[in-house]
């Protein structure tokens, strides 16, 4: 039970799923893909392609968190809240890690693929930008993580947790509170400047004939 | 006491993935819906703007309604089961549709000048000439409802009423994460650069609002409509709606959030003097719009004229919810259909 884990090569990404932060990576490609790829978003096959997406974030979000459900589960009844408090922030740092490792590769990827654009080179405000809007994000994740663990303690002081949907509800009610206040807080502000310099950043690309 | 079931929970997780990896492949065999929406005649066109009107059997009153310039209105007749259009027919509403279009490169881009000078108020003439009628309840939906506000402020005449559903009005709200959006953005640098903007962008923002809750629990049982084709159909027109907006006009764009968002120009005066509408108004909201929080549509009642013909009315659901939940769109056809009539309009 005290044994460390092997590193799960997944921790985190379900998490930048569940934050929206994921999404982030498919801003420009939807920005100068147009109405195909609108209509790409709507079809049979796309939303294939999502449950297969869901499927996948669903098994890595049990997988993160089975272990300390599991060792919840052999706990004696005075020590399980301190097994679940000290395994629960095993598994939080480790996702919160992920999502940082995962975030810059968002960011190095953003970076070269405007990059490679001709004439891209010259505007860095779009990188500061998306990367002030993944400090908002990972903010946003931590506090996640946070209210998660709270709300699941609390469940499991009182009820049997025996289904991935329940952890997902939970995932829910935890953390719709904390998507709010960010939203009230600081997300939209950061995203509508991380606009601001994709225009800037476009009228770049534009006139190297890129778009 | 057994705090967590891991067999349980293993078997779950396993029944649940082949279930989802049973329905992949009908899924990628399935072909996009057909539409399904209501008969309807295109009227005229103007500029960015088509006239649909909806004929109803025994028609015993008609209104002219404005969509918002972001997404189609097809979310206003999506199918059968899902259409306010179809409902409020049913009820002896005809509909005439302003439908805003996709800004076409050789025409001269269309502002908000002139989309609430010209295009609107010549549409409004002509449903009001094709339904023999002098004047027109107006009904706008969200953004189109702010314009029905400025539209009803310029041409009095015109209008016999107001029908706001969930409407921004004040702008600025506490709990308005779209005005905390608008506020930030370059407008100068928006429009100078773009002659209109893909509607990926808004797509984006909307998603960004609600995560989870959009891009993960929407979907958590949607691989059982593998299993019934006309709910699959149901549930891709509805995807397609989503994602499948028309590209906005970066000048429209450009006035509506520097006036309304920036300028709360509804609020101010600045963009509609609203203690000067004299015509009834029914404003409507819902109860859990994330998009326009309850009091930014509230705010009208503060602002029309003290004493006059105003109701307004709150439904249990979200900003779309209203318009396509079997339960909330029967009773929003049946408020307004009952308002009119009230009315003699």
């Amino acid at each position: 039970m005290n044994s460390p884990l092997p590193p799960n090569p997944f921790a985190g990404l379900w998490l930048a799923h569940f934050t929206g932060l994921a999404g982030l990576a498919e801003l420009p490609a939807q920005l100068l893909g147009g109405a195909a790829q609108a209509q790409m978003a709507a079809s049979p096959q796309a939303l294939a392609a999502r449950l297969a997406t869901n499927l996948e974030l669903t098994r890595q979000f049990v997988t993160d968190w089975r272990p300390v459900l599991a060792a919840v589960a052999v706990a004696s009844e005075a020590d399980w809240q301190a097994v679940y408090a000290r395994e629960g922030e095993r598994v939080a740092a480790q996702c919160l890690a992920g999502l940082r490792t995962a975030s810059a590769l968002v960011l190095q990827g953003l970076s070269a693929g405007v990059g490679a654009l001709p004439g891209a080179a010259d505007d860095r405000g779009f990188g500061e930008a998306v990367a002030a809007l993944v400090e908002v994000y990972l903010g946003i994740a931590a506090c996640s993580l946070a209210a998660f663990r709270l709300l699941l303690a609390d469940t499991l002081e009182g009820h049997e947790l025996s289904s991935h949907e329940q952890l997902l509800a939970l995932w829910q009610e935890a953390t719709g509170p904390v998507h709010q206040a960010a939203l009230v807080a600081g997300l939209p502000a950061a995203y509508g400047r991380c606009i601001n310099r994709f225009n800037a950043l476009f009228a770049v690309l534009q006139a190297g004939g890129r778009a | 006491m057994s705090r967590v079931d891991l067999a349980a929970l293993d078997a779950g997780l396993a029944a649940h993935a082949a279930e989802v990896l049973a329905a992949l492949p009908v899924l990628m065999a399935a072909a996009p819906p057909e539409p399904a929406g209501v008969e309807r005649v295109l009227l005229a066109e103007r500029d960015q703007a088509r006239l649909w009107h909806y004929p109803c059997d025994q028609p015993r009153g008609a209104v002219f309604m404005i969509y918002a310039f972001v997404n189609r209105p097809s979310m206003l007749d999506l199918d059968p089961r899902h259409s306010l259009i179809r409902r409020l027919g049913e009820l002896g509403i005809a509909a005439f549709l302003v439908e805003w279009t996709e800004p076409a490169p050789e025409r001269p881009e269309l502002d908000l000048e002139a989309c609430l000078d010209r295009v609107l108020p010549e549409l409004l003439v002509k449903a009001c000439t094709e339904s023999g009628r002098e004047a027109l309840p107006v009904l706008g939906v969200c953004q189109g409802g702010a314009l029905s506000l400025m539209l009803a402020s310029r041409q009095p005449e015109r209008v016999a009423g107001l029908i706001c559903l969930v409407t921004p009005v004040d702008f600025q709200t506490e709990d308005d994460a779209l005005s905390r959006f608008a506020q930030e953005l370059d407008l100068t640098a928006l429009a100078g650069q773009w002659r209109s903007l893909p509607a990926a962008l808004l797509d984006h923002l909307f998603l960004l609002l609600k995560p989870y809750e959009l891009r993960i629990r929407k979907y958590a049982q949607a691989h059982r409509l593998a299993q019934d084709p006309e709910a699959l159909a149901e549930f891709l027109r509805m995807e397609q709606w989503i994602f499948g907006g028309p590209r906005l006009a970066a000048g429209l764009l450009r006035d509506f959030v520097a006036g309304c968002y920036q300028g709360n120009g509804l609020v101010s005066g600045a963009m509609a003097d609203l203690s000067a509408l004299s015509m009834p108004v029914l404003n409507v909201y819902a109860l859990a719009d994330h998009l326009v929080p309850p009091a930014a549509s509230r705010a009208l009642g503060g602002l029309l004229p003290a004493g006059g013909d105003h109701e307004e009315a709150a439904f249990p659901g979200g900003h779309i919810g209203i318009f396509v939940s079997l339960r909330a769109q029967g009773l929003l056809a049946r408020r307004i259909a009952d308002w009119l009539s009230l009315r003699g309009l």
